[in-house]
């Protein structure tokens, strides 16, 4: 949160930092900073020293008693010893000089982000210390004194002891998770044995019994050989999903533009089937499994294509580098997606649209999903119906 | 008379009766004309190989295409066998299975195996699959013939 009555030093304070990833609100007085403060909570407060309605020192007050954790740095105009003194005084984890410079403000917002972090890993320890430090002075009546100190010591052994059993079941889940994916992968691979007899049969009956048999005879063999098929698909995607989950592929180093560029290649006769158009803007080289990062764009791109009735479909990928994380963008010119399927879109086999207009077992996005998330990442649509769609992920920096 | 590479028999090691007809029509279908020998299981395979019990008379086979799920012996313990065995290392072998699964392509590689090649689920890819395995081992690369 920015607390500046000054407009223009809000705006741009708050452009430096979204530029970073960071989300941001602001408030031009003290009234109305405590009162998003009570609907919100926020990492981080950069507080004007004077503000129209309060001291800034005033309101790092109220604020430091309201929200301990949250950090808060002081901007001031008037750099003199006794503003700064009396800030860090009054609970001001940094204080920055007008005019605000974009890269000093950035590293004293990320450091200061950090020590909060590193704070709230702490926070467990604190919680009890200061248990043991209020059982300590809270009494001089010996008898109420030991009373106390043995509800502390419960207090602790009860916080401990939660803390054991989310550790434990966080490596309950781990595991089933894992045996989930091995199960989906080992049971695939037996489904495929039998439907190749399904497919290879019908197709001998097909090659060398088809003029023994009439029309609707041939028709239910064909479709049994469809039908298999498309099992087949459908297994093979969800091969594909529990491998992303497996660790077979070595982190190295993508240029993301090359990786592109072999995309594209890829998917050269589609592209020049439907005369499109696929637009890669600049990208980082980044640490990540290349098999991936590759299934990734190469869904999302083929998807653009696909899902698409323009005369000149189009694809473009942007990539913001941001303070914490990559921030990929796929927007195309495509049948757009309506509102109410953009969470949906991204589940197992949802398909939106027909097999017969569009071709596909639905497993793609999920796949994606799935990836982005491996990555450690977020993925989201932005689209309308008709208007195109654009895809966002992040991949954390590291 | 000197055996040529292009005459020699082919090893199938598969357990399923719906497979090896499937490999069966393939090869017919591909034109690919060498006699095909059948073992069941891998202990029946290592009898073929060694010439032992009722496989007195077995021919070396010019490779093996084998199965890796299979009873008594299965696929990775015939490979093992066949590549620790001084007489039967240089016979190439050729897994064929419906398992992509990572650990088995290792370990199939760990232990020697020449070409590791996942059945396909299609009937028509499965023809051309055998061409090609028949072309590689059998024109294109030289192998030793005894």
């Amino acid at each position: 949160m920015i607390v500046d009555d000054d407009a223009i030093i809000q705006e741009s304070i708050k452009e430096i930092l979204e530029l970073e990833g960071y989300s941001v609100d602001t408030a031009d007085n003290g009234r109305e900073a405590m009162q998003k403060s009570n609907t919100r909570l926020y990492d981080l407060a950069l507080l004007d020293i004077k503000l129209p309605d309060t001291e800034g020192t005033e309101l790092l007050k109220a604020m430091g008693e309201k929200s301990p954790e949250m950090v808060k740095i002081m901007i001031t105009g008037y750099p003199t010893l006794e503003n700064a003194v009396g800030s860090l005084n009054t609970g001001a984890d940094a204080y920055i000089v007008k005019p605000v410079e974009p890269i000093r403000l950035l590293d004293i917002v990320k450091e200061k982000l950090k020590e909060q972090e590193e704070r709230e890993k702490m926070s467990l320890e604190a919680v009890k210390k200061w248990i043991v430090k209020q059982v300590e002075k809270s009494t001089c009546d010996v008898t109420a004194h030991t009373k106390t100190k043995r509800e502390a010591r419960d207090l602790i052994e009860i916080l401990d002891s939660y803390v054991r059993l989310l550790q434990e079941t966080n490596r309950l889940l781990e595991q089933s998770n894992a045996e989930l994916e091995n199960y989906t992968y080992v049971v695939s691979h037996d489904l495929k044995a039998p439907l190749r007899a399904i497919r290879s049969f019908s197709s001998f009956l097909l090659d060398d019994y088809a003029a023994n048999m009439n029309d609707t005879g041939q028709d239910y063999l064909n479709r049994i050989v469809k039908a298999a098929e498309n099992m087949n698909a459908l297994i093979d995607d969800l091969l594909l999903l529990s491998r992303v989950g497996r660790k077979f592929t070595e982190i190295e180093e993508v240029d993301l533009n090359e990786l592109l560029e072999e995309i594209v290649s890829d998917l050269r006769p589609m592209i020049e089937k439907c005369s499109s158009e696929v637009v890669v803007t600049k990208l980082p080289t980044i640490s990540i499994q290349r098999t991936w990062i590759k299934q990734l764009f190469m869904n999302l791109i083929d998807n653009g294509l696909k899902f698409n009735k323009s005369k000149t479909p189009r694809v473009e990928v942007k990539c913001s580098v941001r303070a914490k994380d990559y921030l990929f963008r796929v927007h195309d010119n495509g049948i757009g997606i309506k509102q109410q399927y953009h969470k949906r879109i991204f589940n197992l086999f949802e398909r939106l649209n027909s097999k017969e207009e569009y071709e596909g077992t639905g497993a793609g996005l999920a796949i994606c999903k799935k990836v982005v998330e491996n990555f450690g990442g977020r993925i989201w649509v932005e689209s309308t119906l008709g208007k195109g769609s654009t895809f966002f992920f992040t991949i954390p920096r590291k | 008379m000197k055996e040529t590479s292009k005459k020699c028999p082919i090893l199938l090691v598969e357990d399923n009766e719906d497979d090896i007809m499937i490999t069966k029509r393939a090869l017919e279908k591909g034109q690919v004309k060498n006699n095909l020998y059948v073992t069941r299981d891998g202990e029946e395979a290592l009898d073929f190989l060694r010439r032992r019990g009722r496989y007195r008379e077995a021919p070396r086979p010019g490779f093996v295409l084998l199965d890796l799920k299979m009873p008594k012996l299965d696929g990775l313990e015939v490979l093992s066998e066949i590549k620790k065995d001084r007489d039967l290392k240089s016979i190439p072998v050729v897994v064929l299975t419906t398992s992509g699964r990572d650990e088995d392509v290792e370990q199939s590689y760990a232990l020697g195996c020449n070409n590791y090649i996942v059945k396909p689920v299609s009937f028509e890819k499965f023809i051309k699959t055998v061409i090609e395995i028949k072309e590689y081992w059998l024109t294109i690369s030289r192998i030793p013939i005894n």
